[in-house]
């Protein structure tokens, strides 16, 4: 502050104070005094670095057309490995904010993933759902860990998951096998999981009569959101941009004609580092140790964690690497012995979200009991959706009878066992069709839960 | 070039054209955090939110409700209230410590000794009074700006910088600080 600047605070105090006229040189010294600020360290390379990752960052902004709501937050101490793809990354790694590794940033109100955002567009925006056949259909899921009755019946997913369960109790006749396989057959079609293979079981299931036994629901939106992930991807040309100010020098992009990033990963190259795949296609991040940096004998038997520990360390990752988990619901336990699963259900819209095979999604953190560490985290998406009015169903007869008969609607043999299964009151939730599409629907909850073959059933409300 | 023009072409996607924002505000605002953190690594962290907080919220400024300036110092003020609330920390004055970095240990360790007497005096205002003065002088912000910041009116800005004055006037000997003043100067020549 010079002495102009100190002239024209006493002036505007004896301005504002007519009796302090005659004592402007005392006031000098006081505001001369106060105008002692501390000595500032700066760092000119933080000042070049810090303004470099912010044209980028508006760089990149613009390139997805202002969709990115991601923030960042520069970190001054990055040690990342940088091979291939990882040159790319590290524009990428400014831009995702994620390994914000000084101690004191976690105040930074710096989110991994932003606050969760629902912009309205025009009705039906998203297409005909019937083309993405999401028309009234039920999907069933089968039990995981269910009390296995009789014997069980193993189901390879597409995804190559070995499930087991879904044994019905009862006496059946031999002749009713390949009609049980059928009946199971037809289900999984109905999940919409082309490539489900059903392995003959040893001894057939009972057939199964789904009844309605919850209370009187109702439903009376005529119209209801469809939901529609964004995500975005950025053209290479853009990235060759964000890499030419960060110092990486240009590239001749345009030889590679309409490339744009899908995807990348960067790794963490420290002891327990972590490698992080980022799929802008379809905005989720996945975490995965580094295996280069973690011991290979992490699987080895060890005092199993308690339920609370394993939450702390999950809690306290998530809380360390800023991950917002605003967005979910309360962490359930997965699990037991050397790796605990907490899981975090997404929740939208108030809403759990399920996939069409009937589980739950959300956000998974994988805690290892021998080192007591997060060893993965999946499941981790962009919250970011257009909302687009559908028609939906309203008449709940419909709707109960939908879940009974597309539960259980295989035609029964005389003499075969039927085993009736509840369908309790529904909840309204989201099923993920794919596509980032979420359709709105009622969750009818199997009572008693553990009575087999199914656990949810599932019907999306939305009308053709 | 005005900075509403440029303001105007960052919102219409010229990135470039925020670098003259930055280098028009980033010492102002790093410094504005420094004077209150004492701190160059948390410094460094607060300015680099402010900025970022700043790029994305930038679509939503509206400057007919306040000018760029105040806006962005109302970024860094929340920014540091967060890390003040995150952390504990009552007060700015509180923290007021710091470690010279070899480079004019001189003058740093004199500012210290001013800095220590200058918080002796801070301390005994209230905490509006406090940021209305070290934002008036330390900042050298108008009250228009100061009022943008602080989420408060103009004038009830300038009473508070008053009656700071008068309290401060009236519980700071003029021999004292005129005594600190000229002892500092003497030994910076």
């Amino acid at each position: 502050m010079n002495e102009k600047d100190i002239k024209k605070i006493v002036e505007e105090l004896c301005a504002a104070d007519r009796t302090l006229r005659g004592r402007e040189q005392e006031l000098g010294v006081l505001v001369r005094g106060l105008a002692t600020k501390p000595h500032v360290m700066r760092d000119p390379d933080f000042e070049r670095t810090l303004r470099t990752q912010l044209i980028a960052q508006l760089s990149l902004k613009g390139a997805e057309n202002r969709t990115a709501t991601t923030r960042l937050s520069a970190s001054r101490s990055w040690s990342f490995v940088f091979l291939g793809i990882a040159v790319i990354a590290v524009a990428f790694a400014a831009w995702f904010g994620f390994f914000n590794l000084h101690s004191q940033s976690e105040n930074n109100s710096v989110a991994l993933i932003s606050p969760a955002t629902i912009t309205r567009v025009e009705n039906h925006a998203f297409g005909p759902i019937s083309a993405s056949s999401v028309a009234p259909k039920v999907f069933v899921r089968s039990v995981m860990n269910a009390p296995v009755l009789m014997q069980p019946l193993a189901v390879s997913a597409s995804g190559g998951e070995e499930k087991s369960g879904a044994a019905i109790e009862g006496n059946v006749a031999s002749d009713t096998v390949p009609q049980s396989g059928e009946k199971v057959n037809a289900k999984m079609q109905v999940m919409g999981a082309a490539q489900t293979q059903v392995t003959p079981s040893i001894a057939p299931p009972a057939m199964v009569e789904y009844v309605y036994r919850g209370k009187a629901f109702s439903q009376s939106d005529a119209t209801l959101d469809v939901l529609k992930k964004t995500t975005s991807t950025f053209s290479l040309n853009d990235v060759a941009a964000a890499l030419a100010r960060t110092g990486f020098g240009s590239a001749n992009t345009s030889s590679f004609g309409n490339a744009v990033v899908t995807n990348l990963t960067f790794a963490q190259n420290e002891d327990f580092g972590y490698a992080v795949t980022v799929d802008l296609a379809n905005g989720n991040i996945s975490i995965d140790p580094n295996l280069d940096r973690w011991p290979s004998d992490d699987d080895a038997v060890s005092e199993p964690l308690s339920s609370s520990s394993a939450l702390g360390i999950a809690n306290r990752f998530l809380g360390d690497h800023a991950i917002r988990v605003a967005d979910y619901g309360n962490p359930e336990m997965r699990g037991k012995g050397v790796m605990v699963g907490v899981f975090y259900p997404n929740v939208v819209n108030g809403m759990e979200v399920y996939s069409v095979n009937g589980e739950r999604m959300g956000l998974t953190v994988e805690v290892n009991a021998r080192y007591e560490r997060v060893k993965s985290v999946h499941g981790l998406g962009v919250q970011n959706y257009e909302a687009s009015s559908y028609d939906a169903i309203t008449d709940t007869a419909r709707i109960v009878s939908l879940a009974e008969q597309e539960a259980g609607s295989a035609p029964v043999s005389a003499g075969v066992a039927i085993q009736k299964i509840g369908l309790g009151t529904p909840v309204r939730a989201y099923v993920d069709h794919g596509n980032g599409l979420l359709v709105p629907a009622f969750v009818f909850p199997i009572t008693p839960s553990d009575s087999g073959a199914v656990e949810v059933v599932i019907v999306p409300l939305v009308e053709n | 070039m005005q900075e509403r023009t440029i303001i105007a072409q960052v919102k219409a996607g010229d990135a470039e054209g925020f670098g003259v924002l930055y280098d028009a505000y980033f010492e102002k605002i790093y410094n504005y955090l420094f004077y209150r953190t004492h701190d160059r690594g948390t410094t460094e962290d607060l300015t680099s939110t402010t900025f970022f907080k700043a790029i994305n919220g930038l679509d939503g400024f509206d400057e007919r409700k306040g000018n760029f300036s105040a806006w962005l110092y109302r970024i860094a003020r929340n920014s540091l209230y967060d890390h003040f609330r995150t952390n504990k920390i009552t007060s700015s004055i509180d923290e007021m410590e710091e470690v010279p970095d070899g480079s004019d240990v001189e003058a740093a360790t004199i500012d210290r000794e001013f800095s220590d007497n200058v918080k002796k005096l801070l301390e005994t205002l209230n905490p509006d009074q406090r940021e209305v003065v070290t934002m008036r002088i330390w900042d050298d912000l108008s009250y228009k700006e100061i009022a943008e910041a602080m989420g408060k009116s103009e004038a009830s800005c300038k009473v508070a910088f008053h009656r700071a004055m008068a309290k401060l006037k009236k519980i700071a000997p003029i021999a004292i600080l005129l005594l600190v003043l000229f002892g500092a100067i003497s030994s910076r020549s």
